[in-house]
């Protein structure tokens, strides 16, 4: 077992639930609580608006990791948990969000540029900080302002993946119990037996209290922390997770779980090694599962087809990687996986430039205006084993040498000759991502079709395209974006405003080749894509960013009776759609005031605020207190008894549920969560109200009710 | 949008039996899962091309999509009226659906405009044959009852779907046609009464003379 060197923890401590990650499981006995849930508005509210805490709000994943964050909005949640519940079994996501790391590296780096500059390193053409241990030390670095040019990811280097830059769940209370060889790393029944050997060993019976963290997709790393200094102790690529298993049910090591992983650099060398584990709560051990289900399932479709059949239906969720990601796989993979997360902007009158909206059907473009293109790679390749800082072997990922601009043409699969090439702005590269700006000439009689507006012959596709420069490899690297466009007259005005940006993954298989000189050298084999990604299914609903301006409504589209697109190829399902966030900073002081002075009636600038629009992540708490519920525990005593209720109307309810926002991520799943929380509101309604009872709708409005967490109890209260 | 005849029919059914599936397989040519519970009352719409004795109709269909629920009933036999066909449908894996049929039937020779109106039956969601209730020959002796057109259909494979609609539209079609023709018949009729008549005054007249 090896010990790294500690670098970035903090997260595992954040203690918080999150629902969304489980949506697949019924809810555990454990009554589960929710990060937005539990937060109380109020607070978020007056936070929200005192300057200190803006920058906390926007707090990025990588920014929670590197710095010790004194004030923290999950802070609330600790206190919210109510005592006496067992509640250590927590999970958080981290989110994910692009948009926040631009915003937070604005935010922050001034306040705390000053510390700790001295013990940075140069990397290709990046700068890389030491990151000082938070937990021992209270001090950490942050990048320095200069390095805000560096756009991105700036912290990770290249060979340091950053376990705690990807998505994952954390998971407290977890004992390391050790690990043993293993021949066979595929027999669950040697697992089983291993289990059973070191679960039962007098020396382990506490084991070594560790947090770990699951990825949720193969490309991740399983990490896990020392509980009591939340320093990283050791890190597993998923890809090198031969088997998962989880202690038989009903017998001694029914709270434990263990995984077989490689050891050593290649094939023949490759030692493999059983990792045991137990969880303090026998149940997490179901949690634990499903998220390494979730973690072998998710994989990038090149890599899908190396996957057995379907890991989900095992119910003894066992999930097992055969060929090409297991150990039979070369450890050093030659796939790797670049991000481009691509941007719109158009030049308005005033001659600055605004986001152009970006709507499920693609992007809405006003003709005959000049644009400006950006497009930042990113390299999401995680590469455990390369310790070493040499960019020139492939043990880091790939080194973007350079970025030629970008090109842009009309429809899609368009020859190389029918590209234009746009008028670079800016463009930094060098190292594992790069970013480059363009200028889009509306006059540019190539690109004239895009001033046409839509349904006169207009292209109903773009395609864009970025030529790289890799280095070891040969040929520079295209990567084609194609996306759905609709061009509107260059007068158009949009009132729905969603501008949520393309992001899509490259797969880029290498082969080697030896050339004439005898140097190594690698070929493009193959370049897939993933398609646009949807990053907005991994969002929180509700973040707290929500709260906060995005720059981009600084100048909000007047209203117009122009209608939403509804006229796409497929029916629009219910739930698709997106709620509008921004709120601006005046707007959100006035609420703090009028609910600070809320202490029996209404104020009276309530009417006046209320009629402009409860900003979004109010509206719980709000409705509440203009329902006047005060007393939440008589409340929650006649709810009981409600859903302890028979309901005549059963039947017809449960009819209803999986046709509630059935798009939406909340309710999708059937049996999950949010069905089953709406299955039990619209019970109890119907019984409280006996004359109505139920009626087909009512479970929209329940629905709504509970996606503003109007009352978290009534959300997680066990049956 | 150009069309020679618009024609209004009338999806009805117990609540989860598939009607908005139905409706939407027909005009989108899509089966989603996801549909949420119509509320009230919805529409679709679709233009088709109907050849009838070498003359081709461009017929603007009008598709409306009703609320199972019971409580919904006094909004949507509102509906009834401005119907020319309807689609009745039942869950061929549920039976109360089934059994339900014989009171839609009542339902729409109250509120219809017409005594009899054309209303073809469909047993759905016969894809599902593992969990199906409902036997067909006691649907199509059912339906042999009532005088129906008994067909079975299913949304997800598309078994059947637009030939529900042709087959009611045959009906609706001939009953157009044969109406006119009466109508036509009626009134050449009457030219004819009314020449008789004049003839028998001329007759009358000549004998007075």
């Amino acid at each position: 077992m090896e010990f790294n060197e500690c670098h970035l923890n903090e997260v595992s401590d954040l203690v918080g639930i999150d629902i969304y990650s489980d949506r697949s499981q019924t809810p555990s006995p454990t009554p589960v609580l929710n990060t937005n849930v539990c937060c109380d508005l109020e607070d978020i509210l007056s936070d929200a608006i005192s300057e200190s805490l803006q920058s906390s709000l926007r707090v990025s994943r990588s920014q929670l990791i590197n710095q010790e964050l004194t004030i923290r909005p999950e802070a609330n949640i600790e206190s919210n948990i109510p005592e006496g519940l067992d509640l250590y079994k927590v999970i958080f996501e981290v989110e994910n969000d692009s948009d926040f790391k631009m915003n937070n590296l604005e935010g922050t780096s001034q306040t705390n540029s000053s510390k700790n500059q001295e013990s940075c390193r140069h990397v290709g053409g990046s700068k890389f900080y030491e990151v000082v241990d938070g937990s021992s030390s209270g001090v950490t670095s942050t990048p320095s302002p200069t390095e805000k040019q560096d756009h991105m990811k700036p912290i990770e280097s290249d060979d340091e993946v950053s376990d705690v830059d990807q998505e994952c769940t954390v998971f407290c209370g977890v004992s390391y119990l050790g690990a043993q060889n293993i021949a066979d790393p595929k027999s669950e029944t040697d697992i089983q037996r291993i289990m059973k050997e070191l679960s039962s060993m007098p020396e382990n019976r506490d084991g070594i209290a560790v947090s770990i963290s699951i990825p949720v997709c193969s490309q991740g790393l399983v990490v896990l922390y020392q509980a009591d200094t939340n320093s990283v102790m050791t890190r597993y690529a998923v890809n090198r997770i031969s088997f998962y298993a989880r202690g038989a049910a009903g017998s001694p090591v029914a709270s434990c779980f263990a995984f077989t992983w490689s050891h050593g650099e290649t094939k023949e060398s490759a030692v493999y090694r059983c990792h045991v584990f137990r969880c303090h709560i026998a149940e997490a051990v179901n949690q634990v599962s499903s998220c390494f289900a979730k973690a072998f399932e998710r994989v990038p479709r090149s890599m899908a087809s190396s996957l057995v059949g379907d890991l989900s239906a095992a119910p003894s969720m066992t999930g097992s990687l055969t060929e090409g990601l297991g150990p039979a796989a070369p450890p050093m993979q030659l796939m790797h996986v670049l991000e481009c997360t691509v941007d719109i902007k158009e030049t308005d009158a005033k001659g600055t430039f605004s986001h152009v909206p970006k709507e499920r059907l693609g992007y809405k473009l006003r003709g005959g205006i000049d644009k400006q293109v950006t497009i930042n790679v990113t390299q999401v390749t995680n590469n455990v084993q390369s310790e070493s800082e040499d960019t020139q072997g492939y043990t880091g990922g790939l080194y973007i040498e350079r970025c030629f601009g970008i090109l842009l043409a009309p429809g899609r699969s368009v020859k190389h000759s029918d590209m234009q090439l746009l008028e670079m702005v800016s463009g930094s590269s060098g190292g594992s991502g790069c970013s480059v700006c363009a200028l889009w000439n509306a006059g540019e009689s190539a690109l004239a079709a895009f001033n046409v507006a839509s349904g006169d012959g207009a292209p109903a596709y773009m395609s864009l395209a970025l030529d790289l420069v890799i280095r070891g490899i040969r040929d520079p690297l295209r990567l084609v974006i194609e996306t759905p466009v609709k061009v509107y007259p260059p007068s158009e005005r949009f009132w729905y405003y969603s501008k949520r940006p393309l992001v899509q993954q490259f797969y880029i298989n290498l082969k080697e080749s030896v050339d004439s000189l005898g140097q190594l050298q690698y070929e493009v084999a193959s370049v897939e894509t993933s398609g646009e990604l949807d990053r907005s299914r991994l969002n929180l609903p509700l973040s707290l960013s929500s709260l906060l301006p995005s720059p981009l409504s600084t100048a909000p589209a007047p209203p117009s009776p122009s209608e939403p697109d509804s006229d796409g190829d497929e029916p629009l399902l219910s739930g698709t759609g997106e709620v509008s966030k921004d709120c601006g900073v005046d707007v959100l002081e006035n609420w703090a005031q009028v609910l600070r002075s809320w202490i029996g009636p209404r104020p009276r600038a309530l009417s006046q605020l209320v009629r402009v629009g409860v900003p979004e992540a109010l509206r719980g708490e709000v409705w509440l207190r203009l329902a006047g519920v005060d007393q939440t525990d008589k409340l929650m005593e006649t709810y009981r008894t409600l859903i302890s209720k028979d309901c005549p109307f059963e039947a017809v309810i449960q009819r209803d549920i999986a046709r509630t926002f059935p798009a939406h991520d909340f309710f999708r799943e059937a049996g999950g969560l949010g069905q089953d929380s709406l299955l039990r509101m619209a019970r109890a309604y119907a019984v409280y109200d006996v004359e109505v009872g139920y009626c087909q709708g009512l479970s929209f409005l329940a629905a709504t009710l509970l996606l503003h967490n109007l009352n978290s109890q009534m959300r997680y209260y066990p049956q | 949008m150009d069309y020679d005849y618009l024609i209004k029919l009338l999806c009805v059914g117990d609540s989860g039996v598939g009607k908005t599936s139905f409706l939407y397989k027909y005009t989108d040519g899509v089966f989603h899962t996801q549909f949420i519970s119509t509320v009230g009352i919805d529409f679709r719409e679709k233009t088709v091309i109907y050849q009838q004795n070498a003359r081709q109709h461009r017929i603007h269909l009008q598709l409306w999509d009703t609320a199972g629920q019971e409580r919904f009933r006094s909004l949507t036999t509102a509906f009834y009226r401005d119907a020319m066909g309807f689609l009745l449908l039942f869950d061929l894996t549920n039976e109360a659906s089934f059994l339900e049929v014989r009171n839609w039937i009542e339902q729409l020779k109250t509120h219809s405009l017409s005594d009899d109106p054309d209303i073809v039956l469909c047993g759905h969601k016969c894809d599902l044959q593992e969990k199906r209730l409902v036997n067909q020959n006691r649907a199509r002796e059912f339906a042999k009852n009532y005088n129906l057109l008994y067909l079975e259909t299913s949304a997800k494979t598309g078994q059947n779907i637009d030939r529900a609609i042709e087959i009611l539209l045959d009906k609706i079609m001939y009953r157009m046609e044969t109406s006119v023709e009466y109508a036509m018949l009626c009134a050449s009729g009457r030219r004819r009464q009314s020449l008789q008549r004049l003839q028998a005054k001329q007759d009358r007249k000549l004998c007075s003379c």
